[in-house]
């Protein structure tokens, strides 16, 4: 861990000129008038609204520093561009600002469960989040703001947007067809025979197994159709291009599975090759988030002694 | 190498005084056991620390990795170093369940059909590529490895005691096998994998010739009943209340996962915690702390997760296992 | 940037409506305290008072009624309203102007934020509006605050504060979407910090002093004009025969002295009550001289033919007074404004030498002898202010400073007065000049103290004293008789005695500051408080006051000490036996209740405290424990980042008292083991915390 991840998060007033000045104003008129007028009780009253914007401007930072703020529950599973919802439950009332990825801010009630929306711009694995945690208490005066690291307690696997191919492996028509196309067709090498299911078109029917075996048998044939489509992403590189190639590689395999093909994804994972099927647009979308340069891997150590965990 | 060095190298501290003798003669064999299988499989201390506790268990060890890595050589030195008779079944497609159970066969002279049994009556068996196995085959020996007893001809033939099952099966990407099922996958109390050797012990095993001399040169640290009083030793080992529910939460939090399409059953939690006892016999400790929970999950809950992940079967398991690990709280004393 | 166009839509935009009830409950109570509070002291009529009580209570439901759908018309009609009413404070405030009663401009402040209270309670939807409403009872409550003179002010304060502390927390909490009632216990944590930082406050600021304002404050509640241009002691009614010689038992309690209206007859017996008859703020608290007699005929004291003459200063307010004869150097200003709460004679008092008299009357009379005389009488309510030019100087300087008096001056009507007798006092003279020589005393100063310091030694005070008897001298009978008296006996034996010396010394009469109340910074002058005393005349430094009867509290106190004194006095005076019984009882029930409950939280068992210990320091050092790490995982990252020595084996000392069989009874020397390694690790969390502070400080530094 680096010294500067050790640091303890910074507490800074947010835009603290206009409440602060204004407090000041009321402090200084307040004076004014108890000099002017003399008398013992404006000075109490005045003392006792100074311990006010005391208590309503400094109070903030105390319960800033001892907010613990703790993710419950995430979404295993995200698409870039999409939102993503975290459970959160904070030990005292305060507004959730996602940062990194942003997102939009909450509130927070003291000990109850609440939900962040996230919405991460990029594909990749998050195991944590960055989020501004701002507080006004006790009095609502003015808010005060700390930057904090949530670790996720199971990691967020941000799929990559999909995006229409533009070059699909497909024969000309094929994914048009591919969605009503649920018989076989005579085309392609004969690879076998096997027995008769209740939906097989009667003219796959072989003839000659049947009359052979005296059972319904029909024809398996073999077409391009048939042999797997391997779509490789090297998904190593910057940030902007990977995930557009990353969109491209899910559109490419969304097309390619809505056309019935099957599909091998070749990724670099961990500095791995994995070369596997993908059974459905999910499996591919974690396996794509996974691939190559994890874009949210800078988000840094845990932020430590501030309940950030 | 001798018995002594392989005790001198041990890292472990000496169990204490107190425990009783029974306890200190079990962790002795233990680590002796686990010294022996390290001086033969070197650069695998951990499959080997895995065996001893499977061996210390009484329970079925899986090894699972690419052929050449030293399965066969683990399972034999584990025989050697028990003492007894290892009977080897080599996995292959035609392999029949008699091959593995044993054949009645009519004899002449007593004009009565005889019980000849077959491999798996013996110590310790050891089943090589066990998913080359037609799934027939597969279920005879993992019958006799869950009832501890074969039926053949309407009589059921007792296993001799301590029983242990070592199968090594090729990683299941591989061409021509035969994946084993869940369920059978449940009878193995442990699944490791081996690995690959760093380079500097992969460099001594080329000059030393493979690891067959050593294997010659193992002595037996103990004896099918010392072997049983250390069983029972194990068995005996404390487990208080907020280590089992800690267990048990582990267990129930597989099946929790979303990417977890079958958690791990019941019989996991029992398998964990056997092995949580094991550990802590080795250890030298006559309870079970939740470190020893947390270091045996992923061997004793990863194979037997289905999973929706890429990667090894095992290994991805184990992977699987160690992010629950980081999701459920540990108890705190 | 945006235009002003779009600014004011945005700032008009509707904001959600605030379903807090509790928040609104606290802003009305808070707005009713301040409206209540003006009324108190007098800024509201009792009819306006309960006018805005009524509205206020009824808008506050109105708007909660309808603070989903807040009417447009409405909100016009507010705006009119508004309007209507901010056109009539001006209007007041310029007639006042005009009439040149500009003194008190908090009255119709005090009208203009009730009437606005009433108006804007009709449309308070918001959490916005509701902020603005307690915003202006907090200044409502200050106005009245400006015109507070007692304690009594206390509890409106008190209530304000609760509740706009109850207000803004709820604000906070609607603020984060929250529909929980804050709770009691940050408010009450947040009460004390308040209360804290203002007790501080007040201890460290000065007291206000008096006004400082363009205009000095003076006010009539009634206008009665006098005939003539003599002293009319405003006792009036109560005014009853003062006691006299042969009339035994004549004691006579009314608020009056009857010294004012002349001539001081010490054969009178006048006892004075307890009741405030007068508030003064004043920069420096002194003598608030009457006037002053300058002739004695062994039983009273008279004016000369040349103190008695008056004249008249016509104008208006500000009058400005002339100066006396003799009056000495000029000193530093003291203002005083005085509040009137008893009928009082037509006096106007102030410290040594008036120069300046805010007084809502066409003229005034100035007497010779040093009274200020007012042409209406002065009636409860009466507010009028004094500026005086003092001209005491310390004791020390007019002993060093001692010079005969000049013959021109010697021969002037009013020192001749100063030392008139009546006959010659041998007994007196004798005893003076022996008590002056005893006392080696050279200079008047000296001398002055001297036979202060005999009286102070050989006499008693006492109001009680038999009355005169026909044809005796007041000062033989006092200092060769009973020896016994009050400060007009005192005072003329002292006058007497100097006069036999030939010391030029007079009688002068006015009040002394009663007890100082801090909250209100005011004097609260009792009817006892009218005093009698002696003015000795120093060449070069004019008249100055001795005080020879009774120490007096002159010291202005620091408000916040004062304070505390006040609080202490007023604390001592409670029941305390009953209070203390009841409160310890609370105590002990609080405190075993708590303690049960944290014993029941509490892990038992000295390993299971140690592991919390543990866990705290460890996050001290910036290693907390995650949850999924057991606690031998934990004991050895600790030992190895810390690092902390036998840390490992501790943790594992304390799993093995957690889960082997019988807690691990085996192991004895597990507790010191435990013990040593925390304290290594305390220590170490320590230096690390420090250390990493200097780090950060360190890095701020280079960065900046």
């Amino acid at each position: 861990m680096s010294p500067a991840a050790r640091r303890r998060p910074r507490c800074a007033p947010d835009r603290p000129a206009l409440p602060v000045g204004l407090a000041v104003a009321l402090l200084l008129v307040w004076g004014a008038v108890a000099h002017a007028s003399g008398s013992g009780w404006v000075q109490a009253v005045g003392a006792l609204v100074t311990g006010l914007v005391l208590v309503g401007m400094l109070g903030p930072r105390f319960a800033l520093r001892r907010l613990v703020v703790e993710v419950t529950d995430s979404d295993r599973d995200g698409t870039a561009g999409a939102p993503a919802v975290l459970e959160l439950v904070a030990t005292s009332s305060c507004r959730v600002t996602p940062l990194r990825p942003g997102g939009a801010p909450t509130s927070l009630a003291a000990r109850r469960p609440g939900r962040l929306e996230l919405a991460p711009e990029n594909r990749g694995v998050l195991s944590a989040v960055t989020v501004r945690l701002s507080s006004a208490a006790p009095l609502g005066l003015l808010w005060w703001s700390s930057t904090r690291r949530l670790e996720l307690p199971t990691p967020l696997v941000v799929a990559p947007a999909e995006e229409a191919a533009e070059r699909l492996p497909l024969a000309a028509g094929e994914a048009e067809e591919a969605a009503g196309a649920a018989e076989l067709t005579d085309a392609g090498v004969l690879r076998g025979v096997r027995g008769y299911e209740v939906g097989d078109s009667p003219r796959q029917v072989h003839w000659p197994s049947t009359a052979h075996t005296g059972t319904l048998m029909v024809r398996e044939s073999e077409t391009e159709r048939d042999r797997p489509v391997k779509v490789v992403a090297d998904l190593l590189g910057e940030v902007e291009a990977t995930e557009r190639l990353a969109s491209e590689a899910m559109g490419t395999i969304g097309s390619l599975l809505a056309a019935r093909r099957s599909v091998i994804l070749e990724t670099i994972e961990d500095g791995v090759v994995v070369v596997a099927q993908v059974a459905d647009a999910r499996s591919a979308g974690r396996r794509l988030a996974r691939a190559g340069t994890n874009p949210w891997a800078d988000l840094g150590p845990p932020s430590p002694g501030v309940g950030g965990r | 190498m001798t018995r002594e060095q392989a005790l001198a190298r041990t890292e472990e501290p000496e169990p204490e005084a107190g425990p009783g003798a029974g306890l200190v003669a079990a962790t002795r064999l233990g680590r002796q056991l686990a010294a022996n299988l390290a001086s033969v499989v070197r650069g695998a201390e951990d499959a080997c620390r895995l065996a001893t506790i499977a061996v210390l268990a009484g329970g079925h060890l899986l090894i699972e990795d690419v052929p050449g890595v030293g399965k066969t050589m683990l399972a034999k030195a584990v025989a050697a170093s028990v003492g007894t008779t290892l009977a080897r079944i080599q996995g292959h497609p035609d392999l029949l369940p008699s091959d593995i159970t044993g054949v009645s066969v009519f004899n002449e002279a007593t004009r009565s059909w005889e019980f000849r049994p077959g491999p798996v009556f013996s110590h310790v068996v050891l089943f090589d590529e066990l998913n080359r196995t037609p799934p027939r085959s597969q279920a005879a020996l993992l019958e006799s490895m869950e009832e501890g007893q074969v039926s053949a001809d309407g009589r059921s033939w007792s296993l001799p005691d301590p029983h242990l099952v070592l199968a090594t099966q090729n990683p299941v990407e591989h061409a021509g096998t035969f994946p084993l099922v869940v369920s059978q996958m449940d009878w193995f109390l442990l699944a490791t994998r081996i690995g690959y050797p760093d380079a500097r012990t992969e460099a001594a095993l080329a000059i030393d010739q493979g690891a067959l001399p050593m294997l010659s040169a193992l002595s037996p640290v103990a004896s099918p009943s010392s072997l049983a009083a250390a069983q029972r030793e194990v068995g005996a080992v404390h487990v208080t209340q907020p280590v089992a529910d800690y267990a048990v939460a582990i267990v129930r939090a597989s099946r929790a996962r979303a990417e977890v399409r079958l958690g791990a059953s019941p019989r996991a939690a029992i398998g964990l915690l056997a092995a949580a006892r094991a550990e802590a016999v080795l250890s030298g400790r006559d309870y079970v702390v939740p470190g020893d929970v947390k270091t045996t999950a992923p061997a004793v809950l990863g194979h037997r997760l289905v999973i929706d992940r890429p990667g090894g079967s095992i290994g991805r398991g184990a992977t699987m296992v160690e992010e629950l690990l980081a999701s459920v709280p540990a108890p705190r004393p | 940037m945006t235009t002003l166009a779009e600014r004011v839509r945005r700032a008009n935009a509707p904001t959600p409506p605030e379903d807090s009830v509790m928040f609104r409950v606290a802003t009305t109570v808070a707005v009713l305290a301040g409206i209540l509070a003006a009324q108190s002291v007098g800024e509201l009529n009792p009819l306006l008072a309960l006018l805005a009580t009524v509205t206020v209570c009824v808008g506050m439901a109105f708007s909660y009624l309808t603070r989903a759908h807040p009417h447009q018309w409405v909100k016009l009609v507010l705006a009119l309203s508004v309007l209507g009413v901010f056109a009539f404070f001006v209007d007041s405030i310029l007639s006042a102007a005009h009439t040149g009663e500009l003194a008190s401009i908090e009255v119709p402040l005090a009208g203009l934020f009730s009437w606005v209270q009433m108006i804007h309670a009709f449309d308070v939807p918001s959490r916005r509006d509701l902020l603005f409403s307690l915003a202006a009872a907090t200044a409502l409550v200050t106005i009245a605050g400006a015109q507070a003179v007692s304690g009594s002010f206390a509890p409106y304060v008190a209530v304000w504060l609760v509740a706009t502390l109850i207000g803004l927390g709820c604000s906070w909490r609607s603020m984060t979407g929250e529909r929980r009632a804050p709770g009691a216990r940050s408010l009450l944590g947040a009460l004390l910090v308040v209360f804290l930082v203002a007790l501080m406050l007040l201890v460290v600021l000065p007291a206000p002093r008096a006004a400082r304002g363009l205009s000095l404050p003076a006010s009539l509640t009634s206008y009665l004009p006098l005939v003539g241009s003599g002293i009319v002691n405003g006792s009036g009614p109560h005014a009853t025969e003062p006691a006299r010689a042969g009339k035994p038992g004549g004691r006579i309690g009314v608020g009056g002295y009857l010294g004012f209206q002349g001539p001081l007859d010490t054969a009178n017996r006048q006892s004075l009550g307890n009741e405030v008859v007068m508030r003064v703020r004043a920069d420096r608290p002194g003598y608030f001289l009457g006037l002053t007699y300058d002739t004695w005929n062994g039983q009273s004291w008279l004016h000369s033919r040349t103190d008695r003459g008056t004249s008249i200063l016509p104008g208006g307010s500000p009058f400005q007074i002339p100066a006396r004869p003799l009056a000495g150097p000029q000193g530093s200003q003291n203002v005083q404004t005085f509040y009137v709460e008893k009928p009082l004679p037509n006096l106007l008092f102030g410290t040594s030498q008036a120069s300046e008299v805010y007084f809502p009357s066409r003229s005034l009379v100035v007497g010779n002898d040093g009274s200020i005389r007012t042409p209406v009488a002065i009636t409860p309510g009466t507010v009028y202010t004094v500026v005086s030019v003092d001209n005491e100087v310390s004791p020390a300087t007019l002993a060093r400073d001692h010079r005969p008096i000049e013959p021109a001056i010697a021969d002037s009507p009013s020192i001749r007065a100063a030392l008139q007798l009546p006959y010659r006092y041998p007994r007196v003279h004798a005893l003076a000049r022996s008590i002056v020589r005893r006392a080696h005393a050279r200079s008047t100063e000296a001398v002055v103290q001297a036979l202060e310091g005999w009286i102070g030694a050989h006499t008693h005070y006492s109001t009680d004293i038999p009355p005169l008897r026909p044809g005796e001298d007041a000062v033989d009978e006092f200092l060769f008789g009973n020896r016994t008296g009050y400060c007009e006996q005192i005072s003329t034996a002292l006058a007497v005695m100097l006069r036999t010396l030939h010391i030029p010394a007079r009688e002068a009469i006015g009040y002394v500051p009663g007890p100082f109340d801090p909250l209100s910074s005011m004097y609260e002058i009792q009817a006892k408080d009218a005093h009698a005393w002696v003015q000795v005349y120093f060449p070069g430094y004019g008249w100055q006051n001795f005080d020879p009867t009774a120490e007096v509290p002159l010291a202005p106190p620091n408000a916040g000490m004062a304070l505390l004194a006040e609080v202490g006095r007023r604390l001592g005076r409670l029941p305390w036996t009953p209070i203390g019984s009841v409160a310890g009882a609370g105590v002990l029930a609080a405190g075993a209740t708590s303690a049960e409950r944290r014993r029941r939280r509490r892990p038992k068992g000295w390993a299971a405290r140690a592991v919390l210990r543990l866990e705290r320091l460890g996050a001290r050092a910036g290693e907390p424990r995650r949850p999924t790490e057991t606690l031998a995982e934990y004991g050895s990252r600790l030992e190895a980042a810390l690092p902390a020595p036998h840390l490992a084996a501790a943790t594992a000392a304390l799993e093995r008292r957690a889960y082997a069989r019988d807690g691990g009874r085996s192991a004895p020397g597990d507790a010191d083991l435990v013990r040593a390694a925390l304290a290594a690790v305390s220590a170490r969390s320590h230096r690390l915390t420090r250390w990493r502070r200097r780090a950060q400080t360190k890095a701020r530094r280079a960065r900046s």
